[in-house]
């Protein structure tokens, strides 16, 4: 195989002791052509600077150094379906880069403009054609860090070694032999729009001088520590990393589906930058945002013969009460008390996708073809021109891609719900101690509550009791004590448990608590929690009647002590290890470690499914606590999460684990979060998809959906609810059309488009762009009026027959999210991590053989191609490889459980983080860009519309990574509607510019914030001054450079992220944090370019073996022939 | 000559069945009717010695010093009449002047009090349990009357809540901060072993969990720690009350009725089994040893968890006597069982359960009488907590004596011994056997808690008596010389409310005589006593036989007694003549048959439990009455005169009060009746009207004011509905059958009963016929 089992790494640098790194390199075959030689060659230099950079490598990089118009043959290989368009766009985009690197303000320098990017700047990589052309002057730069290592001998071992990485990067390229090999990562048209506000960014960003040693030219000579390195800066990281973005107005993503003018479904694509997902401003037009719904792939293959062979899986990812905040919510529509249109046959709802036919007579559905009559109460003639009902405007069904009815509840069961959303507080003592001593948790606690009007009960547990509190009318507190907590139950009647949404009792209760003696004593103190007593009786408190389902929060500090007799005592599986001798019992560390990532026992997964079936959601939240009555945090218990987690996924809850029992701001923000997010109960969520496709495994946090049903039931859904929908297709000749629904009424005809169909289509129907459509719909109930409602989301997207289309358009943030996530279902299905590790690879390579294979052929075999959509694939596998869920080396038990329950659970957006954490800058974030931590500027008012100047973001937005990479242009009519819609409104705190994930840049001066959605990790070099520090209230640390708002920002992007935790340089908790520089070389996984190399020998290997089967089949069809 | 039982009975607190004993075992059984002594321990005694400061002199074999011992002072030597053994004196005893006896060897002082040379013991414990589940007035009643005890209580008395409803909750009274109670499950029972984890009372787990000899050890440390000192364990549930009369009156004031909601067609949940068993278990962990009373006070039957009596839903209705018989009462059994352990526990311990019960329907008196009957609590029957009939009863029970002690004594004791020419058979009274095995033990008779010569009485007061059966095993052989007597020693040790531990000491000789003496035999009869100890023995029988057969064997009974001591010529039924001393018992076993004690037509199992449980503990004179009520006439022509109880006594220009012990009705004559309505007593010229009206109530009223439980009170005219109370006890000498009535006009002049009973007449023709007829 080619991830060798043991450490096949070369060590990790270590200062003065110098890497190891040929030891597995010389060793492999030398059948990979120039490749290895490059691997290879820098490693001398990694021992010592000044020995470093052999001449070959630079000849062969000067050799290699491109034409300038070298990237446009590489620009030219992913878009081989649509040359000129392309090409033209491309030969814009060199234009507009080559301008930048004329701009004057980069003249200061010199004339070469890229010596201030290789010096460490900030946005050095530029899109498009300036990467590549970029390249050789920063090769030539290479010599001043190697000049100037001597004077800071040893200082900075990461510099060095990063000079050493970025040699590799060079001698990958070099050995390729043909310029912009790796190709294919700068980003295409949209980029490239973007590209042109640049110039105006320059100009802060020179001013200021964003780090000092660039200021002046004479750096060059000597240059100083933060900027004597060697960006690998040209190889592919997700889009706004050295970017930055300062003056840049809010994206607006408009997703259309053009009713009447056939299904032509435009996929709204996401760029894989970070920053842009979470601060687009989404419109709906008539298809679902991908903030609900995303694809994979942006066209879906059209046959099942294709989807295979390409390599690509297919699934949806939908998350159907995301979060967007100051976007419009789908529109409501009250359907009472009909209810709303549903095909008759496959009970899809009435959307845009749907055709009127016969006058508005009858509808054809789009999701089973099946034509529908319409009720005669509910006739709409049709609109001669457009086909549309007349009533069209009022109609927000049929324009929009989301909608939420509300409908009967006669119709769509109630299941008894009849009181307000209930929360119960289920607390062990050393938990409690975390929550009580806050007043402020208190109000927020309150205000959440407020904002669904919904109650709360406390049941706190003691070493040996449950305690319950309930409300007297004379507003004196009463503690119920059950001491039977091996049978526990719900001793009084739920409604005097539960406290008004103004939580009134709270203060008295909580002052009695802290003067109980339970709590004070050491009694409370022992190491394991009676929680899970607690939670059997808030079921029974949900369970009633009168409640009828809600969520509990569950905060423990320990181990489960029990109930015994249900089943819900956990040993410390961990301890037992260690203290036997695992030899005896376990055939490798392998089964050892896949021993406890199973679940201890079915106990924990039957009260989920109990739950789950009472409608209720359980959020556990393991936090060590404090010793009660003190502020000592107490130490890390083994909670076993392995098992803990059956119980929250079966009941479609999460888990939030924290290391530290100090982080208290952690727990009560996600106790909040978990409180706020609700956004709907006893929900019902079933995919429906076009004829020709169906749906498969469901993958997520909650009880899989049984053979006979495949609706999936979550008691409670929240912002975060989410899961991927494998989608396969289930006939043989795939898609299905239907013509009339394709059809074409001839409305606003563009030639751009027919053109583009004329490409595409290889349909017996010309006139048809066959497209696909997937509806989502959640039956819930509203949490906050208690009305049934269902949710909508309607996604249509173009087919396609062809594979380069395929590969062009996928959504590579989503598709990486699925392999992550399916990885991870099989580790916690007991598949054994090292193999799941080489299965992850193996899909990247398959991809990236096929793509090699079939699309870009004709290129060199010595190139690694990255198609320009999957261009960071490797390194999310990579960062994937090297997050701790499946980190070839040993980590906590509990951690890998719990980052893998987060790769089931959490959004797409924390999953992206995982892959590829976040770094920002923590001293100097401010000055490079005074915006961060201020809202985003939306896209302006309507009046900048009016004057005819077109916003920039729009336009940028409007024009995916897609066949149509510049949109139809709107109609004149819909124009200005759009401009309105655009007229975002501004945003959350700008966010800080990412970092690369490197130790280049760690100088003792500096500070760094770098998260994965659950650390959050604050490395302070040891030079930065204390001054520079500042505590912030609720931050519990941070620095100048990350004003209150980012951080507050990044708390409600992360929900279950922990509070900073300091690293200082050199202390033995820095290597937490070196591990998340997924870029860097670690003992168990290689370097960012070590992978990309080792990518390339796995395509080349089997792009031979593929060729020699071939040949050989060939061969034995002739032998075949000729015998017989 | 006719001997005054009743005076005798100021003597020592014994009354006799026969007061002469026959000699030998075969003229015994001749007698019909057993040998047996109604005794009331602790019954106050007019020429009964100060308690005595010192231990009791006792033998080697547990018998005590008394005046028939023949004491020889100079060797310090005493002889045991019981055992003839010789024991010693102790030293204080050498130089004892002959005129100067102490007093247990004063001929007189047949009955002494003795001081226990013992540590006092910690203030008597009472625990409340309290049904939750009562509607809400009756609550604030209950509630109120729960603070009225503790103002009642001697202030040192420790006390303690336990609240019941679907969950019971044991409510920490010694908690100031706030309000705490420990809640558990009420469909499970629990013991003290897996209490005492719970409610981590950890001191305690030793005396818990290994039985007598551990209580003794905790008996001991509590000697170490001194009896007055705050107990460890416990005082976070049980408090003197001076200590937690506050929080007990907060606590009760904002105590909510159970909050489960109760669906239309169900009764309330009510743990009251699973209740009793945490009670028991509570004081079992804390007060094992000592004196210590649950008083439940219950308002409904217990329909969740053990001890279950009948099913939430509505439609199921409890148990009656037929379903008792036909065995169609699904709950019974486990109920029985249940209560059954909770007794054994409680008289293990040393505790008593009292229940007040006050419900309309029945609430489980009939599964609940082992735990009250066996620990010597009581059962007191209302309708509803704001009835008198709780009200005044609950008072009286915290009564108090002039010093301030609780007439409720705890934790006695009754050991007998006696001579050898008999042995003990049994007793039948609020008792639990302690299996103490001695010579004076009968191996082969048993009547009622046999097998044993020391019974336990969990709570005893003055007037709780006990029926004690002999049985005369001296053969014909052994002849017994002339001036021989029977001696017999009740010794009843017991903790006085005031914390001593006292012994009391009643030695009782009596006299032998021929077995063929029939006069002497019957002139000893005491009618009264026998037929209450029937009546007991009756009672008792009803727990494992039909009630048809244990008439049947009391008719075998009289008329065998008849027929032996009766004076009649054979097959000449107008020949029969009883003698004075027994002419009285047949119409005694008339009324006693046909009273709700036996018949259980027209009487649920709860009321019959509840009769039969009171007649076993008082005394004999309200067993009389129990059995056959006294009617006394007010008239404007006479005194007040006990007339027959017969319908003929119902006269429309009288007044009668009737006394039934369970109630007491007033009845007026129509006539009379008639004159109230008019309003003639309140004019000054008929004074003496006014005072017919008033006198049998004030009687009444100081009848009942000693009476526990607290009577109904009945008031009714002649013809009125509640008159049925006054004609369902007269002998129906005039029914709707007897020719001298007019049933159509009903203008008879006398008063007719409307039954099929049949009167006395008819049953002492039929006893007569049956008596000459035997052979």
């Amino acid at each position: 195989m080619h991830a060798p089992p043991g450490p096949p790494w070369p060590r990790p640098r270590e200062p003065g002791a110098g890497p190891a790194s040929d030891t597995v390199q010389s060793n492999e075959p030398a059948g990979t052509m120039g490749v290895q030689r490059g691997v290879q060659s820098p490693t001398p230099g990694m021992v010592q600077g000044a020995h470093y950079a052999p001449a070959e490598s630079f000849s062969a990089g000067r050799a290699a150094a491109p034409a300038p118009n070298a990237q446009l043959t590489g620009r030219l290989r992913p878009v081989l379906g649509e040359r000129s368009q392309v090409l033209q766009a491309a030969v814009q985009g060199a234009q507009s880069a080559l301008g930048t690197s004329r701009h004057p303000a980069g003249g200061d320098w010199g004339p070469q403009p890229a010596v201030p990017r290789g010096a460490g700047v900030p946005g050095g990589q530029h899109p498009g054609a300036a990467v590549i052309q970029s390249s050789l002057p920063q090769a030539q730069s290479m010599r001043w860090p190697v000049a100037g290592n001597p004077g800071h001998p040893g200082a900075f071992p990461q510099a060095a070694n990063a000079q050493a990485m970025g040699s590799n990067s060079y001698q990958v390229r070099s050995r390729s032999g043909v310029a912009g090999t790796v190709h294919g990562w700068m980003t295409t048209g949209a980029d490239a729009s973007a590209f042109s506000s640049v110039p105006s960014q320059r100009d802060p960003w020179t001013a200021n001088g964003g780090q000092q040693p660039l200021t002046s030219p004479g750096q060059s000579t000597s240059p100083p520590s933060g900027a004597s390195k060697l960006s690998p800066s040209d190889v592919p990281r997700p889009a706004g990393i050295d970017r930055d973005y300062i003056d840049r107005s809010r994206p607006v993503l408009v997703c259309r589906h053009e009713y009447g003018r056939g299904t032509q479904a435009e996929t709204p694509s996401l760029s894989p930058s970070f920053r842009e997902a979470v601060d687009t401003f989404q419109i709906d037009r008539g298809n679902a945002r991908p903030r609900y719904v995303r694809w994979t792939v942006g066209s879906v293959p059209r046959t099942p013969d294709l989807a295979r062979s390409s390599g690509i899986p297919l699934a949806v990812y939908v998350a159907p009460f995301a979060d967007a905040t100051d976007e419009k919510p789908p529109p409501v529509i009250d359907t009472r008390p009909h209810g709303p249109v549903r095909c008759s046959r496959c009970q899809a709802y009435l959307n845009v996708g749907i055709r009127y036919v016969d006058s508005g007579r009858s509808f054809i559905c789009n999701l089973c073809h099946h034509l529908n009559a319409v009720d005669v109460d509910r006739f709409v003639p049709l609109d001669p021109v457009t086909q549309l009902p007349v009533d069209f405007a009022n109609r927000l069904e049929l324009s929009h891609g989301s909608v939420e009815y509300i409908v009967p509840e006669e119709v769509y069961g109630h299941q008894g719900r009849t009181s307000e959303p209930v929360f119960v507080l289920v607390a062990d003592a050393p938990s409690l101690g975390s929550l009580l001593p806050y007043a402020a948790f208190r109000e927020l606690l309150a205000e959440s509550l407020a904002l669904h009007r919904a109650r709360l009960a406390l049941i706190v547990t003691s070493a040996g009791c449950l305690h319950l509190f309930p409300i007297q009318p004379s507003g004196s507190v009463q503690e119920i004590i059950l001491p039977d907590i091996q049978e526990p139950f719900l001793p009084v009647p739920p409604t005097q448990l539960l406290q008004s949404p103004d939580l009134e009792y709270w203060p008295a209760i909580a002052e009695y608590i802290q003067r109980t003696d339970w709590y004070t004593t050491a009694e409370s103190e022992s190491p394991g929690s009676h929680i899970f007593a607690g939670v059997l009786a808030a079921a029974e408190l949900l369970e009633d009647p009168s409640i009828g389902g809600g969520k509990i929060l569950a905060i423990s500090s320990g181990l489960s002590l029990g109930p015994h007799r249900a089943g819900l005592a956990l040993r410390n599986r961990w301890l037992e290890l260690d203290t036997r001798s695992s030899h005896q019992k376990w055939k490798s560390s392998m089964d050892r470690e896949r021993w406890l990532l199973q679940p201890a026992n079915d106990a924990f997964a039957a009260l989920g499914k109990r739950l789950a079936d009472a409608q209720i959601t359980l959020d556990l939240f393991l936090h060590p606590g404090m010793f009660p009555g003190t502020a000592t945090p107490r130490p890390l218990p083994y909670f076993d999460l392995a098992t803990l987690r059956t119980l929250t996924e079966h009941c479609g809850g999460k888990l939030f684990y924290y290391q530290q029992g100090r982080d208290v701001a952690g727990l009560q923000r996600d106790l909040i979060h978990a409180i706020r997010a609700v956004r709907a109960l006893e929900a019902v969520l079933r995919v429906r998809c076009s004829p020709g496709i169906t749906t498969g495994e469901h993958l997520g946090s909650f009880r899989p959906p049984g053979t006979d049903r495949p609706d999936i039931y979550i008691p409670v859904m929240s912002t975060s609810t989410n899961l991927y929908v494998a989608i396969r297709h289930d006939l043989s000749e795939g898609i299905v059309t239907h013509p009339l629904l394709h059809q074409r009424s001839g409305t606003g005809d563009d030639a751009e488009a027919s053109a583009a169909e004329a490409h595409a289509s290889t349909a017996a129907d010309s006139a048809v762009s066959p497209c696909v459509c997937v509806q989502v719909a959640v039956l819930f109930t509203h949490p906050g009026d208690r009305t049934r409602r269902v949710r909508v989301h309607t996604l249509a997207a173009p087919c396609t027959t062809l594979l380069g289309q395929l590969f062009r358009t996928l959504d590579v943030t989503c598709l990486m999210g699925w392999l992550a996530r399916s990885a991870a279902a099989r580790v916690q299905a007991g598949g054994l991590l090292p193999k799941l590790r080489d299965h992850l690879t193996e899909q990247l390579v398959d991809m990236l053989f096929v793509y090699r294979r079939y699309c870009a052929s004709r290129s060199s075999p010595g190139q690694l191609i990255l198609p320009e959509a999957l261009k960071l694939g490797p390194i999310y596998t990579l960062g994937l490889l090297k997050s701790a869920a499946f980190r070839a080396e040993q980590v906590a038990p509990d951690e890998r459980a719990y980052r893998l329950h987060q790769f089931m659970a959490s959004s797409l957006l924390s999953m992206q983080a995982a892959m590829h954490p976040l770094m920002f800058d923590a001293l100097n974030s401010t000055v490079l860009d005074p915006m961060v931590g201020t809202p985003i500027p939306g896209t302006g008012v309507v009046s900048r519309e009016a004057t005819g100047v077109p916003s920039p973001s729009l336009v940028s937005w409007n024009s995916p990574a897609g066949p149509r990479a510049i949109a139809a242009p709107p109609s004149a009519a819909t124009s200005e509607t759009d401009a309105q819609l655009a007229a975002a409104p501004d945003g959350a705190a700008k966010l800080p510019p990412l970092q690369a994930l490197t130790s280049e840049r760690l100088g003792p001066d500096s500070a760094w914030l770098l998260l994965d959605g659950w650390h959050c990790l604050l490395w302070i070099g040891e030079f930065v001054n204390p001054d520079q520090q500042q505590s912030v209230p609720g931050v519990y640390a941070g620095l100048a450079g990350l004003p209150v708002p980012v951080m507050e920002r990044l708390y409600a992007l992360f929900p279950g992220l922990l509070s900073p935790d300091m690293v200082s340089q050199r202390s033995p908790a820095e290597q937490t944090f070196m591990q998340l520089l997924i870029e860097d070389r670690m003992s168990y996984a290689p370097s960012y370019i070590e992978y990309l190399v080792t990518l390339h020998k796995l395509v080349q290997r089997k792009l031979a073996s593929n060729e020699a089967e071939k040949q050989h089949r060939m061969l034995g069809e002739w032998e075949w022939a000729h015998t017989y | 000559m006719s001997i005054d039982f009743a005076q005798l009975e100021e003597v020592d607190g014994t009354r006799w069945t026969w007061l002469f004993w026959p000699t030998t075992k075969a003229a015994a059984s001749q007698c019909v009717l057993p040998f047996a002594c109604l005794f009331t321990p602790l019954r106050p005694l007019p020429n009964m010695p100060p308690p005595l400061p010192y231990p009791p002199v006792t033998s080697r074999e547990g018998t005590v010093l008394n005046p028939y011992c023949s004491v020889d002072i100079n060797a310090r030597m005493w002889v045991c009449p019981f055992t003839f053994q010789r024991n010693q004196l102790p030293p204080q005893y050498a130089s004892i002047p002959d005129n100067q006896l102490p007093s247990e060897l004063i001929p007189e002082y047949t009955v002494v009090e003795y001081r226990l040379n013992r540590p006092p013991a910690p203030p008597p414990a009472f625990l409340f349990v309290l049904d939750t589940t009562v509607p809400e007035k009756q609550f604030t009643v209950v509630k109120e009357y729960l603070l009225k005890a503790l103002s009642l209580l001697p202030p040192g008395t420790t006390v303690g809540l336990i609240t019941y409803g679907q969950h019971l909750q044991v409510h920490e009274i010694g908690f100031t901060e706030g309000f705490r109670s420990y809640i558990l499950r009420g469909n499970k029972s629990y013991d003290a072993a897996s209490l005492q984890p719970l409610l981590g009372l950890g001191g305690a787990s030793a005396a818990a969990g290994a039985g007598a000899s551990a209580a003794a050890k905790q008996r001991a440390d509590a000697t170490a720690a001194g009896a007055h000192s705050k107990l460890a364990p416990p005082d976070r549930f049980l408090q003197p009350i001076q200590e937690c009369e506050y929080m007990m009156a907060t606590l009760l004031e904002g105590l909510q009725r159970d909050a489960w909601p109760v669906p239309a067609d169900e009764r309330p949940k009510r743990c009251t089994g699973a209740a009793l068993a945490a009670a028991a278990a509570l004081l079992e962990c804390t007060y094992r040893g000592y004196g210590a009373h649950i008083c439940l006070l219950q308002g409904g039957p217990c329909t969740e968890g053990p001890g279950t009596i009948v099913g939430p839903k509505l439609d199921e209705e409890l148990r009656s006597h037929i379903d008792i018989e036909k065995d169609n009462a699904p709950h019974l059994k486990k109920a029985l069982k249940h209560y059954d352990e909770v007794a054994t526990r409680l008289v293990n311990a040393g505790h008593a359960l009292s229940v007040f019960g006050c419900s309309l329907d029945q609430v489980g008196f009939y599964e609940m009488k082992a735990c009250v009957d066996r620990t010597g609590g009581v059962f007191v029957m209302a309708e509803s907590f704001e009835h008198d009939m709780f009200k005044r009863s609950f008072e009286k029970f915290f009564e108090c004596d002039e010093n301030g002690h609780l007439k409720r004594h705890f934790l006695a004791t009754l050991e007998v011994d006696c001579s050898r020419e008999f042995k003990i058979a049994g007793v039948i009274g609020p008792s639990a056997s302690l299996e103490k095995k001695g010579p004076s033990v009968s191996t082969d008779t048993e009547i009622g808690i046999g097998g044993t010569c020391a019974w336990r009485i969990g709570s005893i007061s003055p007037d709780t008596s006990l029926s004690v059966f002999f049985d005369v095993v001296n053969q014909q052989s052994n002849g017994i010389p002339e001036n021989h007597y029977r001696y017999i020693q009740f010794r009843t040790t017991y903790q006085h409310s005031s914390g001593e531990f006292r012994m009391r000491v009643a030695t009782h000789a009596g006299r032998w005589c021929d077995g063929n003496d029939l006069v002497t035999l019957a002139a000893g009869f005491d009618q009264e006593a026998a037929a209450v100890t029937m009546a007991r023995l009756a009672a008792f029988r009803t727990e494992n036989e039909e009630a048809f057969d244990i008439l049947r064997w009391l008719d075998r009974l009289l008329i065998r007694l008849c027929a032996r001591f009766g004076d009649y010529q054979k097959e000449r039924p107008e020949t029969f003549r009883l003698g004075p001393s027994m002419s009285f018992y047949p119409q005694f076993m008339y009324h006693l048959r046909r009273s709700a004690l036996l018949q259980t037509f027209n009487t649920s199992p709860d009321e019959s439990a509840f009769f039969r449980s009171h007649l076993c503990r008082v005394s004999t004179a309200d067993g009389m009455l129990m059995i056959q009520p006294s009617l006394i006439q007010y008239s404007l022509e006479s005194a007040p005169t006990p007339v027959l109880l017969d319908v003929a006594s119902v006269r429309p220009d009288v007044v009668l009060f009737l006394d039934a012990f369970f109630y007491i009705v007033i009845f007026y004559g129509d006539t009379v009746a008639q004159w109230r309505k008019a309003g003639y007593h309140l004019q000054p010229n008929y004074r003496n009207l006014a005072e017919l009206l008033e006198i049998p109530r004030r009687d009444a009223a100081a009848c009942i004011a000693a009476r526990f439980p607290y009577p109904r009170w009945v008031e009714s005219d002649q013809y009125g509905s509640q008159a049925r109370f006054l004609l369902a006890k007269l002998n129906p000498s005039a029914t709707h059958t007897s020719g001298n009535v007019d049933v159509l006009s009903g203008s008879a002049a006398a008063e007719f009963i409307y039954t099929d009973d049949v009167s006395m007449e008819i049953f002492l023709e039929h006893l007569r016929r049956a008596t000459v007829a035997t052979t």
